[in-house]
């Protein structure tokens, strides 16, 4: 929940994404959950933000295996910064394919914009810093869906795929209570990772310690990630 | 009898030190071994630039019309999807998997050229020169397979390359600027007033250099 609110804020916040310690990340624990849908739809509104330039419609149909968690979290979706969460979310249980249910709309005379999530996954990694001694960590959650779009139009309809990826990520120190948090990072936001927190201070001190290795360069790529691939 | 094996401890002193800074050190003709390496041969000295590689000098003319290429595969990718949608949209057998397989396809098609796009837009901006950074890759990797031949030495021995061409076509390059416009005078004064500390470094970089091998 805290996070969704700093995510509702981040997304009027300059990227920042700087950390000034070089880590040298070592898988710990890893879990790969199948789930029936995305917990937040994070990729998707990224997915259209993407691909749409200003809202065609003004309601979007949200396929997949919905459950109590998706239709809590998707009322949040609305606090998002972007074009997309600013339409009507209507969540629709999976009976149905997207381009069926496009059939289904045409045949009406309607051309909504349809989206579909299935292979829904979320992994869970644990990794700890070998050049901090294997005393910095990093908490990342993950979700995996394959997302499929169509917009029914006649005239210019558009379809498209794309294996959505969302993640959140929290770095600490030793143990994961507030004063020991390093970072606190989201991707996707326009395809970039958008950090929530950063605790320069505390980093600095830990640095002037040698408790973290220095980055050798400040130059940092947003879109490249601070943790290594996850496995499949 | 103390004298002889002073002399005697000397001379090993001596003998084993020669023999680990040879296993250490080697010398390099850094120029020769550039000359030898197989992409000199599609070196342009004229433009600075390799040819046949993205580094090379395109016409602009070339350019635009690759450009004028991109833009029409990209409309004829976009009907073709629009046809397989709008077919699919309208039919109640169609194979959605085939569908979607051909979508995907097509939107990577569209996405390829709208990348080929970008890079096209940058160089038809430049005149038809690509970045620098076309040729330093180009030379990292040469630079790389040199160094290979000494991976065994911790030190190398070598002297700065020669080359009879002019330097590489630097787009809005100060140094370029500086140099080879006639007009910037201002630039020259302030070039010959910095001579006494320019003139530190070039004798420096006449004479052999040694180069660390990173381990």
């Amino acid at each position: 929940m805290p996070l969704l609110f700093l995510l509702v804020f981040a997304g009027n916040w300059p990227v920042r994404a700087c950390s000034l310690a070089i880590h040298d990340w070592k898988l710990v624990f890893f879990v790969k959950i199948p789930i029936s849908a995305p917990v937040f739809p994070l990729a998707e509104v990224n997915f259209l933000n993407a691909n749409f330039k200003k809202p065609p419609v003004d309601s979007i149909y949200w396929l997949s295996g919905h459950n109590w968690v998706s239709h809590f979290f998707s009322g949040f979706v609305k606090a998002l910064p972007s074009w997309p969460s600013k339409l009507n979310w209507s969540l629709v249980d999976r009976s149905s394919s997207v381009l069926k249910m496009g059939q289904d709309f045409l045949a009406r005379g309607q051309k909504p914009l349809i989206l579909g999530s299935d292979r829904n996954f979320l992994k869970i990694a644990f990794f700890s810093d070998a050049n901090s001694d294997f005393n910095c960590h990093q908490v990342v959650i993950m979700q995996n869906s394959r997302i499929r779009g169509v917009y029914v139009d006649q005239e210019k309809p558009w379809a498209q795929e794309l294996n959505g990826m969302s993640w959140v990520s929290l770095i600490f120190f030793q143990l994961p209570y507030p004063a020991r948090v390093l970072s606190l990072s989201v991707f996707p936001h326009n395809y970039t990772r958008i950090s929530l927190f950063e605790d320069h201070d505390y980093v600095e001190s830990l640095l002037a310690q040698k408790l973290l290795r220095r980055r050798p360069d400040l130059e940092i790529d947003p879109f490249v990630f601070d943790f290594p691939e996850l496995p499949d | 009898m103390c004298k002889k094996i002073f002399h005697l401890l000397t001379f090993f002193a001596f003998l084993v030190s020669s023999s680990l800074s040879a296993q250490s050190f080697s010398a390099a003709d850094f120029e020769r071994l550039l000359n030898k390496h197989p992409m000199m041969k599609n070196y342009d000295p004229e433009s600075g630039r390799f040819k046949n590689t993205p580094s090379q000098v395109v016409p602009v003319e070339s350019v635009r019309s690759q450009i004028a290429s991109a833009q029409q595969e990209i409309a004829v990718f976009g009907r073709q999807r629009e046809e397989i949608l709008s077919r699919s949209l309208n039919s109640e057998d169609a194979d959605e998997n085939q569908v979607w397989k051909e979508l995907t396809r097509l939107n990577e098609e569209i996405f390829k050229r709208k990348r080929l796009l970008l890079d096209l837009g940058e160089l038809e901006a430049a005149n038809g020169v690509p970045p620098v950074s076309r040729v330093l890759a180009i030379a990292r990797s040469m630079i790389l397979d040199v160094r290979e031949e000494f991976s065994d030495s911790d030190v190398v021995l070598n002297t700065l390359p020669r080359f009879f061409a002019p330097p590489p076509v630097f787009i809005r390059n100060p140094l370029r600027e500086f140099f080879f416009q006639p007009e910037s005078a201002a630039g020259l004064v302030r070039y010959l007033r910095e001579t006494h500390r320019i003139g530190l470094l070039f004798p420096v970089l006449a004479k052999p250099i040694l180069v660390g091998e990173r381990k």
